[in-house]
């Protein structure tokens, strides 16, 4: 699955840990989300898109594998 | 559906970490003078360490702070809560006891393989707490590397 966190991040310039923070997890999560290697819950994913006030599609997308 | 894990609190994680060296210690030593028992026929200066397991009572009482001590050490530690518990650190507790399923059943495997007669007794004895052991050290270890992962990227 692919992510556009740290862009999202980027653009409203907020740290890894402000993001973890505000969504209540680790900021040792929160990278682990961004470089792919963990695929948040859908809890979380809902939490992330309403911080950066997108929705959960804007946010993670499909890989051409996952299809 | 409630899909909170049952976890105990982060307050017993260091009473864990107690007990668990003390019975890990205990049981190491008991292992230890077992196997030096047979050797101590030969060389004297062992005997005394030997003689412990001549009094069947404290033989008793050790085999139970080993045991229980390993026991109930392992669980504290590995099943209470992290200072900062999150879903991660939810998947990564349960992909180790996975894990340590797998190499404890390929370890017996192995071990009722290649290993027989009175020499396998040493091998139940170590199995009766060996899953819950390879539990907390690849839970500790995964969660270490996951530690020093985020300090090599900054």
């Amino acid at each position: 699955m692919k992510n556009r966190i740290r862009v999202a991040r980027a653009e409203v310039r907020m740290t890894q840990q402000q993001l973890a923070d505000a969504a209540g997890v680790s900021r040792q999560t929160v990278n682990a989300i961004e470089s792919g290697r963990f695929v948040p819950s859908t809890m979380l994913a809902l939490k992330m898109a309403r911080i950066f006030g997108t929705s959960v599609e804007n946010l993670f997308s499909l890989d051409e594998e996952d299809i | 559906m409630n899909s909170k894990l049952m976890l105990l609190p982060y307050r017993v994680k260091g009473f864990g970490w107690a007990i668990l060296a003390v019975g890990v210690a205990v049981g190491a030593l008991i292992l230890l003078a077992e196997m030096l028992s047979y050797l101590s026929e030969s060389t004297p200066a062992l005997e005394s360490f030997t003689r412990i397991l001549e009094n069947d009572n404290v033989v008793r009482i050790l085999n139970n702070v080993a045991l229980i001590g390993s026991l109930a050490g392992a669980v504290l530690v590995g099943c209470s809560k992290e200072k900062f518990e999150d879903e991660m650190i939810c998947v990564i507790r349960l992909n180790s006891l996975l894990q340590a399923f797998y190499l404890y059943i390929v370890a017996m495997c192995i071990a009722a393989l290649f290993i027989y007669d009175f020499a396998f007794f040493y091998v139940m004895m170590v199995g009766l707490v060996a899953m819950p052991l390879l539990f907390v050290i690849i839970y500790r270890v995964r969660l270490y590397r996951l530690k020093k992962s985020l300090e090599d990227e900054k």
